[in-house]
Parts: C-alpha cells; structure tokens; sequence
C-alpha cells in the first residue's frame, strides 16, 4: 500500500506547513508577512533533509535547505530551543528575513526541525525598511548571527530586548517574532500529535519514501531532456555604483537523469548591493525545476526533488557572495535574473515548456521616516508562454507577494497613491505577447526617505524564438513641475507634495509576430 | 401553509409540512430555465402554498458560466484596472502556464473619474458634472445592462458614489454602489463584490421577475448565502447575496437537526459528485467575509463552508512517481462514474461499488442500475500499475479520498483552534454515509448523526430559515473609545431597523445581533467578535485560541462594526412518516481491511425509532447508502434518524 501511504502522509506533512503559515499571517503585524504573505513555513528531518513545505515563496523554500545545513551543526539542540538567525552567509536570504528555527522532539528523542522565514518590514540599517543602496553589510540593518531566541523554553530576553529596541518599530517587530513563535507552537503540536497517532518509526520511515517518490519524478523530467549542454548569458543593469552590465552565465549539462548547473562564469561580486548568496542561487535553480517539474504532475517538494540537481557556484562571485558584501538586493533582484539565464538556457533544452522573460525585478520601493518604514514591490510583465500570451500586472518567478490595499496604506502612512494601472502595450509583441507593466504613483503627504531597488531599467526582458522583448521600466520623480528620470537603485529624500512614479517593465513576446 | 424549493444540479426538491408531517416532492432539475422545474414541482401541490422560500442557483451558475450582464465599472481616475491587477499574485507558484480568473468586465467599459477622497473621508477633488458627462457620453455611444461603481475612500464617504448615482438614475438600469454593498475597506475586494453584485442583478431580476408573475398568489422570499431569505426586491438589488443559497440551506438544516438533538457544536459534511462541504458550528452559524467566487473576492458575509476537490465522482490515477491520486478532476454527474455506463473513468463511487459498499441493485431506489463490470475495467488498470488486487485498489482509492476531505475537516476545527473530539458530525448528501464512519475514526469524532430526509436536506433547512439582513461598515475606533463605540452601533442599529421596515418587514420581529471586526492595532485581519461588554476580553481570548498568544499590552482596534438583524422563522415542529420498505433484508460481502466479511443489508424504512443494531451492516435507502464500520453502534432515533456511536 506504498502508492496510497504517500498521498496519505504526504498530505499529512503539508498541512501542518499549511497551518504554520495560516498562523502566522494571520496574527502578524509586518505588512509584508500579512498582506503580502512574504514568509515560508517548513518542515526538515533530524538529518536536516526537507520533508515538507507549505507553496509561499520560492526564495524563501529553495534556500531553506542550505539554512537548515548550515545550523545543524552549530548548536546541541534541547526540547523547547528556538534558534533565531537572519544571517545572509550562513544560509540566509537577506537582513530582513528572519528566520526562527525550533528543534521537535517526540520522547526525548530529536525528530524533527521547523523553520518559518519571513520578511520583517525593518530591521535597522541605514535606511528605514532595511532595504537600500548600500555597499557593506553591517549598513543594510543588523546581522543576527544564529543565536538563541528561546534557550530550553526561556526566552532570552536580554538579547529580545537589545536586538528590537535597535530598530524602527519595535513594537512590530516583537509582534511578529510572537507571530513567527506561535506558528512554531503550532507545528509541534501537530507534529507530535502524529507521532502519538503513527510512531516515530512510521514517521521516518513514509519520510525516506516521500524522499524517495519525489526523487524518482524530478529523475523522470530530467530524462525528458535531451542530453548535452546548453549555456545562456544574460545582465544586471547595474549595482547602484560604478559597475554597469554585471553578466550572470550559467552552463546546464544533462546526463541521464541527472543535471549539473554551473555558474562559475559569473561576475565577481560587486559593491553595491546585488550579491546574491549562494541560499538565494540554489533557490532559483530550484524553483525552475521544480516549475517544470509541475508539467509532469502534481509531487511534494522535498530534499528527493533536489537529489538529481547538482549545482556548482564559485565563492566570492556575485550569486555566491562572501562577507561583508550588501545583499539586501541579492534576494530580490539577482534572484530573477538567475532564473532569468535558467531559462534561456533550458528554452534550447525543453523549447515547448519554457517562456520568455517576465518582468525580471521585484520593483522594491521602501519609504520611511523617523514615524514608520513601509516596503513594498511592485509585479509587473510576465514573459509569454510557447501557446499563451504572459500574464498582465502580476509577480513572477521568486516572488508572489499581494499588493498592499491602497486604502490600508493611506489609512496608516502618510501617502496617496494616484494611480495603480496596468502599463499598455509595454508587453513584447510576438506570436504570444509577453504581460503588460504596471504603473504605480506615490504622492508624498510627509517628508520621507525612499530607497527604489529596481532592474530591467537598461537591460531589457528578452523574447524568446523571434519575440519582441518587454519594455523596460521606468522611475521618476516629481518636484513640482520638474520631472527626474531616477537610477534603478537610488536612497533619496522626498519633500511633502513630491510624486515618484514606478513603471515596471513588461513580459518578453514568444515567437515571430504573424 | 410555508414551502422551500431549492434547485440543485441534478434535483430540484420542495419541502413542505401537511399537519405536522415533513413532505418532498422532487424533479429533475431544467438547468436551461431552472424556474420550469421549479413550476413543476409547485404544480404538484394540492393544497395552495401562501410562503414560498426559494434557494436558486442562478447566479451561482451565471457567474461560473460568466453569461451575466454586460457591465460597466466605474472608479477614481488612475485605478481602471484593479478588477484585472487584484492583488498581484499568480494563483499557482510552481506554474510557468498559470492563467489568472477569468475576468468579466471588459477593460474597454471600465471608467475612471477625476474625483478623491482621501484617508479621512475628506473630498479633496469633487466630483465635478463635467466628469459625470464624459462617463455618460461614453455609454450612450455603448450602453450597458448594468453599473458598478467603487470610488477609492467611498467606504468612509459616500458622497460622490450618491451623486453619481443620481445623476446615472434616467438611464434606468442597475447601479450598484459600493458604499451600499460594502462599506468596508480594501479596494480591490469591494470592488469585485460591488462588480459581481452589479453583473449577476439583471439576471437575478428576469428570473426572479418571471418566477413571481407564474406565482402571483403566493408570499416569494429567496434565500441568501448568509443562511436567511431576503424579498424579491432586494435579492434583485443584492445578487451576490444569493451565491451558494443551496449549501446555506443544507447547514442551516444541520443546525435545526443538532439542536432537535441538543447538540451545539457539530460539524456538517456533505459530500456530493465533484466536492465536499464541510461547516464547524459552535452555537452559531459561523460566517466568513473572504469568500471567494471563482477567483474573485465575494466579500459579503457567507456560512463559512469549506469546499475540497473530493466527491464521488473524483476521478483517480497514479502519478509518475507511484503515488495514488483521486481528484481533483471529477466525472461529475455526466459521463459520472464509469459505472453510469458513459465513461471508463475510475472513481470513488466505482471504487465502492467493487468494495460491496454500494449496492448496483438499490440505488436510487433500483430505478437506475449501476454497471459493477465497467467498474472492475475502469480500475484494472491502476490496480495493474500498483501492482495490488482490484479490491485494495479500491480500499486504497477510498481511503486517499478520505484524507482529502479530512483536511477539509482540519481546516475547519483543529487550524482554528477547535478540537474535533468534541463535536458531532452531521451527514447529509448523497455519497456522504460511505465514508463518514472512517471519517469519524480518523478525527476521533465520536458520534454521528444521519438525518433521514438527506436526499433533500438544503430544502428542508431553506423551509426553516428565517429571515436575515446583514450591514455592515468599516469605522476605526479604538477599542477603549467606548463611548463612540456606543454610540456608533446605536445609529447603525437605527438605520438597519428602519432600512428593514421599508422593505415591508416587521422589524419588531427582529432580533439584532452585534459583531465586531477587531484586531491588534498594526495586524492586517480581523477576528468577528460578537458585541458584549466585555469585548476585548473576548476578542484576546478568542485570539490566544486561533493563533495561540495574547499581547496584553498592545493596542486594539475596531475595524468594522456588523448589524445582524434576524427575523424568526416558522416553527420547527416536524414529523417524518414511515415509508415503506422497498428492499428486503439480506447478506452481502464487503471488503474491508481485514479483507471479505459478511454483511447484512438494512433496509432504513424497516427501522423503528428506538431500534439499535451492530456494525459492519450496510443500512440503504432510496437516495442514501450508509456503510456502518464495524465497532460502531446505530440507534434509531426520532424521525428515523440514525445516530452511530463509536464503540
């Protein structure tokens, strides 16, 4: 009865993932956890192998792994410890994500580990929102190294205290780690409540299987490709200094089934803030796969998914920075252009299945003042689809983050937006159009400090077999009756009655125009 | 005398009491003009009906099938799109071919206006007549059925949605206006509630319009999502409010039933052809404001049902990774199952009838026989790929189908901090008496109640609902401003007493229930909690329950204030006849997990009411199949209702 066990528990682990997240979303404070529900829930064995994961977001899941390998070994886990860490070079994404880490233990005995990361609307820095064109880590906000949160069921509140009284709002900042705690809670209890009901022994045994299962699938896809080697370049406009054209070039060998993802010809890393960590590439190559992965059927995600992907990345390059690099960007904007060059390189692979480029940048906006922080990013074009044109106004790839309801936002900041539209015709035209853009326009009630992080503002999203590419976007300030075209990655100070207007790029067309 | 028709997708059922006796009469349903069936079946009564409540699936339908109105939707200048943005998010993560809902508004009739209101309720660009000029040119050169407007703001000032209204009334077509849907906040889910509402009105209105003209002598109210009936007029005005009337009468039937029995905490499962609906009650009918209609937000309050991809006719198959499916692809009604001798598809049905489970000789009364051989084929070759007999690939099916709809379950109690272990499980639905008793084993539920009128439980649920009236408004007070809190809900309750007296209704009659929507000031969703005085109170420990912490210290607020105003409904006294056999007794096999048992076959109309028996049996009736596991007990309660204990 294996085939009808696997659905079984591997429904059963989702929904715990499942019900973390509800929890968590729910009763948390960050805008960008409850509204743009930009967090991940997940659930690693003892050996730290991902066993199961609730579809948040894919930055968050992919990178989840390297996390949990990385801390394993630091600490001697004990019943009723909370680790808590958002360090970018010890499987971390960026500063803002924090991640809370919680042992599970069933009769004295470690079963399992559970992880929720989520975005933080601050975490000190510089710049209000954590989120700026910076050039050192130490300025993006602060480092938490992994350390305790709560040590044997005591929380340490010394370091609660000094860590959230450094920052901005600390009132939400408590609110959300609360938030984060109880989805924990949450599933331990449902954990443990599967242990009393199955036994451990079941529990590690259906895992392994699951492992398995999954294993096998992504090995059937990857047969599916012809074997050989398909390379793909592709550029970062900038880092928001000197270096223009920062080139990501990724080689994808298939064997059987198997593949080898190799990013060593990479740039170095660079001064501003666009390194990726490796936690972040390994991400997107796994969202890809897993992407592709979902045209042969619905399987859960889990370490067997990841078994046949073997991923190679050269230290100290800009997808696998080192320390003390600026990485607020890395997750948000690199990211995407990883999968980006993915997938031109699998078009030659798997040309029936792969789309143009999408809009390629999460569009991130942070404004703030001494008052408050708000962060949020902006979809914009999906690149057409081989049969179907890409999707207007959306967020693709590494992130699916909700809009902020405008009237919520001017309910608490002191901003009016004026306009939230689709971009026309900024698609690229071709047998299949790529999505349209959006335009969003702030008008400042208060003076405040911005930060846009932005790509696709040189470099436009590719077409695909004869496609036109997307359009790409655009910010500009208002003062007055002046118009300022700004940088793709600026901090700037904005005065009561100014006007920033955000074009997000469109999607890439597929084939020729007929 | 009171009657209730509600128009299923295969039936349409009327439910009426004659000197106490509950009766149904039932038809099959005519999908092309639902009302044909719905004359036909009022036809066949021989005493004249003076109430008819009606629960219609009309604009369920419209809406799925997006044949409403040709509508047009009107906003600020600068938020045209928002029907088409919505929030941004592609509904799959992992899916390079993922399609957004499929819109039904055309971009080219959406209108911005050059007005504002900003975050306070202050005009800070009115809305001028020129503006209202250019709309109006507009859709002269391109008339419209129907108009939606949502003004950003409008829910904190009214003023500008009015105006425009005004000056649209000569047209003489639908306006339906956000601040009057609903005056709550966020944009994007008014506005798709206001735009539903505004392309499913027209509709409503001819159907209904028709309806009342063929029943001219009679009393019609219609049913509303929110488990009560409205009149003809406003449930034309509010459409949307009659989404999902029919899953609504079967939960309301499930609280009149539980509380026949003195229970008060029960879960409902209704399971039918392509999915399941499950509702927790605990005291009362709980309600949710996120519902969602086919990809788009209906934000207006709905019995909280959760609906899994998991019925009858879900079809299975085997991955390539081996694992058993089932659903959420379904057979439905029509090829069905490939026992309907249409299909070869195999479903959960299929695979009950090669357990023994379902009888191919009795269902539906013997009228309609099922086809076990296309079973057995249909299954073979899963059960070849599992390399596992025809009868555990069937156990195997079943008992997958099983864990979906136990996540249903899950959703509904343990995420929401109930604990199943103390509620009673209410089956009704035709597929539901298969699975409920391994059900009830998996959430340690103990005990279950089966109705015997389950063939036709929405209409006898409609047949005792009362009439409902919901308001609500988005206010921001802070929870220890209780005097303007006060003071808030008393104007509201005044305005809602006398919105209802003009609909011809005795408010009098009325109960007034109060809620309020609250939070931790900085969250971003709300609990509903019912007013009291100590309502801070409630509403911490209603959070500790749902997410497990309290936060004494933080500040909380009041987003939005309900009036619940709730009639009463006929008097619930009720008799069901015995009806006669129509199947003697006998022995089947059934396969189980200890693999072929024998089992005697009951027929449900030979019970009487104080009669207990044993598990394994199966107990059959015309429209129902109840598998009774062993290590249960059946007794035969009042109106033959079968109560199962797990022993």
């Amino acid at each position: 009865m294996r085939a009808v066990e696997l659905e079984i528990f591997n429904n059963l682990f989702s929904a715990i993932a499942d019900e973390m997240g509800i929890v968590l979303r729910r009763s948390s404070f960050s805008p960008n956890i409850r509204e743009r529900c930009d967090f991940s829930c997940a659930i690693f064995d003892e050996k730290g192998e991902l066993v199961a994961q609730a579809s948040h977001i894919p930055v968050h899941l992919g990178a989840m792994p390297e996390t949990m390998k990385n801390i394993l070994p630091l600490f001697k886990w004990d019943k009723g410890d909370v680790i808590i860490t958002n360090d970018p070079f010890c499987g971390g994404t960026h500063l803002p994500d924090i991640t809370l880490i919680k042992p599970v233990f069933y009769q004295n005995e470690l079963i399992f580990f559970l992880i929720v990361r989520a975005h933080h609307a601050d975490v000190g820095g510089k710049y209000a929102g954590s989120m700026a064109v910076t050039t050192h880590i130490e300025e993006e906000g602060i480092l938490i190294r992994p350390t305790y949160l709560v040590k044997k069921g005591k929380i340490q509140e010394s370091f609660l205290k000094d860590f959230i009284n450094k920052l901005r709002n600390p009132y939400e900042r408590e609110g959300d780690l609360k938030a984060q705690n109880a989805s924990l809670l949450r599933g331990e209890k449902r954990l443990i409540e599967m242990c009393e009901k199955y036994g451990v022994s079941k529990l590690k045994e259906i895992s392994e299987e699951l492992k398995d299962y999954s294993q096998k699938a992504m090995e059937k896809l990857l047969e599916k490709a012809p074997s050989g080697e398909f390379s793909f370049v592709d550029y970062l406009d900038d880092d928001g200094f000197r270096e223009k054209d920062i080139p990501i070039k990724v080689k994808i060998v298939f064997e059987k089934n198997k593949v080898t993802v190799d990013f060593s010809e990479s740039a170095p890393q660079v001064k501003g803030c666009i390194n990726a960590t490796k936690a972040v590439t390994h991400s997107a190559v796994y969202y890809v796969f897993l992407s592709l992965l979902n045209t042969i059927g619905a399987y859960p995600v889990n370490e067997g998914c990841f078994r046949p992907i073997k991923i190679i990345t050269k230290s100290g390059t800009v997808v696998s920075a080192t320390y003390p690099s600026a990485v607020a960007a890395g997750n948000v904007e690199t990211s995407q252009r990883i999968v980006d060059v993915l997938l031109g390189a699998l078009s030659g692979a798997f040309p029936d299945l792969i789309p143009s480029a999408s809009c390629g940048t999460m569009n991130n906006i942070a404004i703030g003042n001494e008052n408050f922080a708000y962060y949020e990013t902006i979809g914009g074009g999906m690149g057409a689809r081989p049969g179907k044109d890409g999707l207007n106004g959306v967020h693709t790839h590494m992130t699916n983050t909700l809009n902020t309801p405008v009237e919520a936002l001017e309910h608490e900041y002191p901003l009016r937006i004026e306009r939230y539209a689709l971009r026309k015709n900024s698609g690229g035209k071709g047998k299949y159009r790529g999505g349209d853009g959006l335009v969003r326009e702030y008008l400042f009630l208060n003076s405040c400090s911005v930060t846009i992080l932005s790509e696709r503002r040189i470099h436009s999203p590719y077409g695909l077999f004869g496609g036109e590419p997307g359009k790409k976007g655009e910010n500009i300030l208002i003062r007055g009756k002046e118009k300022i075209y700004l940088p793709g990655k600026v901090n700037l100070q904005v005065r009561e009655g100014d006007k920033i207007i955000i074009k997000t790029p469109g999607g890439g067309g597929w084939g020729k125009e007929e | 005398m009171q009657v209730a028709i509600d128009t299923g997708g295969t039936f349409t059922d009327l439910v009426y009491l004659e000197s106490g006796f509950l009766k149904s009469k039932k038809v099959f349903s005519t999908p092309k003009d639902p009302s044909e069936a719905v004359l036909k079946a009022f036809s066949q009564l021989s005493d004249k009906a003076k109430i008819l409540i009606h629960g219609s699936t009309v604009g369920t339908n419209a809406f799925l099938e997006r044949k409403g109105a040709k509508i047009a939707f009107i906003t600020t200048s600068g938020f045209e799109d928002i029907l088409f943005i919505g929030r941004q998010a592609r509904p799959k993560l992992y899916d390079f071919f993922v399609e957004k809902p499929r819109p039904f508004v055309l971009e080219k009739n959406c209108f911005g206006l050059n007005e504002r209101i900003d975050a306070r309720g202050k005009v800070i660009k009115p809305l001028e007549p020129h503006e209202i000029e250019k709309v109006l040119k507009k859709l002269r050169k391109n008339p419209v059925e129907s108009i939606a407007v949502c003004f950003i703001n409008s829910y904190l000032n009214p003023s500008h949605e009015k105006k425009l209204k005004k000056e649209l009334s000569f047209l003489e077509i639908p306006v339906s206006l956000s601040s009057e849907i609903l005056p709550e906040f966020r944009e994007f889910e008014r506005a798709s509630t206001t735009a539903i509402n505004a392309y499913l009105s027209p509709v409503m209105s001819k159907y209904l319009g028709k309806l009342r003209d063929k029943l001219s002598e009679v009393n019609l109210y219609i049913q509303q999502s929110n488990g009560g009936w409205m009149t003809v007029e406003e449930a034309g005005r509010f459409a949307s409010h009659t989404i999902l009337s029919g899953p609504a009468g079967g939960v309301n039937g499930a609280y009149i039933l539980a509380k026949y029995f003195g229970k008060s905490k029960i879960i409902t499962f209704d399971m039918g052809g392509t999915s399941t609906d499950v509702c927790l009650i605990d005291e009362r009918i709980p309600f949710t404001k996120e519902y969602n209609l086919d990809g788009f937000p209906l934000s207006i309050p709905v019995i909280d049902i959760h609906t899994v991809g998991a019925g009858g006719g879900s079809i299975a198959y085997v991955d390539e990774g081996g694992a058993l499916k089932v659903g959420p692809e379904s057979a439905g009604a029509d090829p069905g199952p490939a026992c309907y001798g249409k299909s070869l598809f195999p479903t959960v049905t299929d695979a009950n009838l090669v357990l023994g489970r379902l009888l191919p000789d009795v269902f539906l009364g013997g009228k309609f026989k099922l086809q076990k051989e296309r079973s057995l084929k249909a299954l073979s070759s899963i059960a070849k790929k599992l390399n596992l007999s025809l009868e555990e690939t069937a156990l195997g099916i079943v008992r997958v189908a099983n864990i979906v709809m136990s996540r249903a379950f899950r959703r509904v109690s343990l995420e929401r901090g109930y604990d199943p272990q103390d509620f009673t499980l209410i089956c009704f639905g035709g597929a539901g008496g298969l699975h409920v008793c391994s059900l009830s084993r998996e959430l340690e539920i103990k005990e279950i109640i089966i109705p015997k009128l389950a063939g036709s439980f929405s209409a006898f649920g409609l047949l005792f609902s009362p009439p409902l009236k919901d308001f609500s408004q988005t206010v921001w007070i802070e929870s220890k401003e209780k005097k303007k809190l006060t003071e808030h809900i008393e104007n509201f309750k005044r305005s809602a007493l006398s919105y209802v007296k003009k609909l011809g209704l005795e408010p009098d009659n009325f109960t007034c229930e109060i809620f309020l929507d609250m939070r931790y000031k900085g969250q971003g969703f709300e609990l509903t909690i019912p007013y009291s005085e100590d309502y801070i109170d409630v509403f911490e420990k209603e959070h500790e329950k749902q997410f497990g912490y309290i936060a004494h210290q933080f500040p909380v607020e009041i987003v939005t204030l309900r009036v619940r105003l709730k009639g009463s409904p006929v008097e619930n006294n009720w008799k069901i006849e015995k009806s006669k056999n129509f199947c003697p007794l006998f022995q089947t096999r059934v396969f189980t997990e200890k693999g072929w048992i024998e089992v005697p076959v009951i027929d449900w109309n030979s019970l009487n009411i104080g009669e207990t028996l044993k598990g394994p049996a199966l107990i059959v009736e015309e429209f129902t199949t109840v598998w009774v596991e062993e290590n249960f007990q059946v007794k035969v309660d009042e109106n033959y209702t079968l109560r199962l204990f797990k022993l």
